[in-house]
């Protein structure tokens, strides 16, 4: 989040969406969904926050995690975050979040690994999604739960999830 | 004194003179069949030459009428396109011409002089003013900030003329039930596609503000949900909505042309740049992209 040197009620949408990263559409159609659109269009810099909360959005890389410097332990490292995160944050007991969410946080050299794993996982069913006014919502499908809690516990990861991982 | 022929001998001499008069009599009338039978294949041939003339007339006719449809759609089309192009020119122009104004009432009730509080371009009111850097500039622009606020939201700001620009749109139906919804802006792609090079912008808040009447409109009649997609139609902005899984609790038409009506009560920024935005609905085959058009 930006910090907010600015006076009350002199930001723009663009900079709620710039300090949320997110497109500017996207704080536009969570706000008109909950009929709370400024109608001059400028913001507190509360609304930044309370913005974050309405769109359900969630940074769930915060840049603290210890991973190893090179591949492939990197990469096998992030999975095995990303399972575990999924069962921190209950997705394994049937919460939904933005699909971006699974993504948020991590910096552009990991997040392609990460995006990799969250595709195959939604093609071969252990990820369920869903459109909602936030966007794209996701959750783990309640056939593979207890497959995703043995993989965030430890269990050898399958190949599909690794290969052709950069 | 020579006897009378035998009655024989006359008799046979009235019969060829009979003879001889029905000859001529019969060739005359042979010889006057024949030519109104010439007349009348001459008069045939002609009406069957006229026939066949009519009848690739009619054809043409026919032709033309069924073409007309794909006409008339057509030239709505040409004629929308060129209205967006215009709308979309206005918006642009007023657009530059509301950001001068209000920057020049800020100045003025700044009691600033434009060499003074510097090129007020690179001043965007989201930003706060480098008062870390201190000096005049910072000060300047400190001063200068709760004025260009408070133009931006003053009536009048810009002298122009009252105009209109609009949005189109249309609803799909299958089965008397809506299954998609496109509305199309006034406004270009890149709106959606480059948000940093309009800034907040006229265009920019325009889009935001549609983009939040959809987001009210789809939540009021029961399609809170709908996937809302974006997409370039003709380099300009267009909402795709998808609405076919979702249980409609009423009319979706009425509710976005309520949420356009109401961006006319809010939407200062139209009103200081002279713009009233209306919404005009058309046939789904009007907007209906080139691939899925029944004359295409």
């Amino acid at each position: 989040m930006r910090e907010s040197t600015v006076p009350a009620a002199r930001l723009s949408l663009v900079s709620v969406a710039q300090a949320l990263d997110v497109h500017p559409f996207v704080v536009a159609r969570v706000l008109g969904h909950v009929g709370e659109l400024p109608p001059g269009l400028r913001f507190e810099p509360a609304d930044i926050e309370r913005t974050r909360v309405l769109a359900g959005l969630d940074t769930w890389w915060q840049g603290d995690e210890f991973l190893p410097p090179a591949a492939p332990l990197r990469e096998r490292a992030l999975i095995r975050l990303l399972m575990q995160k999924l069962v921190e944050r209950r997705l394994t007991d049937g919460q939904w979040t933005l699909a971006e969410n699974l993504c948020r946080g991590l910096s552009s050299r990991d997040r392609p690994t990460v995006r990799r794993a969250v595709n195959v996982m939604v093609q071969s069913g252990v990820l369920r999604s869903r459109a909602s006014w936030r966007g794209l919502e996701a959750t783990v499908a309640p056939g593979a739960r207890a497959r995703v809690e043995e993989l965030a516990a430890g269990g050898a990861l399958p190949p599909d999830l690794l290969e052709g991982a950069p | 004194m020579s006897a009378a022929p035998p009655g024989v001998v006359d008799g046979l001499g009235t019969i060829a003179e009979w003879r001889a008069a029905a000859e001529e009599a019969l060739a005359a009338e042979r010889a006057r069949l024949e030519d109104a039978l010439r007349e009348a294949r001459s008069r045939l041939e002609e009406a069957e030459q006229h026939v066949e003339r009519l009848e690739q007339a009619s054809h043409l006719a026919e032709a033309g009428l069924q073409q007309l449809d794909d006409e008339e759609t057509q030239r709505i089309r040409d004629a929308v396109s060129s209205g967006l192009m215009v709308d979309a020119a206005l918006l642009t122009t007023r657009s530059a011409a509301l950001r001068r104004a209000v920057h020049r009432r800020a100045l003025d009730a700044a009691g600033l002089s434009a060499v003074e509080a510097g090129p007020l371009d690179g001043l965007d009111m989201d930003r706060a003013p480098p008062a870390a850097s201190g000096g005049a500039g910072a000060d300047h622009a400190a001063r200068l900030l709760p004025h260009l606020l408070a133009a931006e939201r003053e009536p009048g700001v810009l002298d122009v003329p009252l105009a209109a620009i609009a949005a189109v749109a249309s609803v799909e139906l299958e089965d008397g039930l809506p299954t998609a919804m496109a509305v199309v802006l006034p406004v270009p792609w890149t709106v959606y596609a480059e948000p940093s090079r309009h800034g907040d912008d006229l265009c920019a808040r325009l889009a935001w503000r549609v983009v939040a009447a959809l987001g009210v409109a789809l939540r009021d009649v029961g399609a809170a949900d709908a996937p809302v997609r974006p997409v370039s139609e003709d380099g300009r902005l267009s909402f795709q909505v998808w609405l076919a899984d979702s249980e409609l609790l009423g009319s979706v038409k009425d509710a976005v042309t309520s949420g356009i009506d109401q961006i006319h009560e809010q939407a200062h920024e139209l009103r200081a740049a002279g713009l009233e935005l209306y919404i005009a609905w058309l046939d789904p085959e009007i907007l209906a992209p080139p691939e899925d058009r029944h004359d295409a």
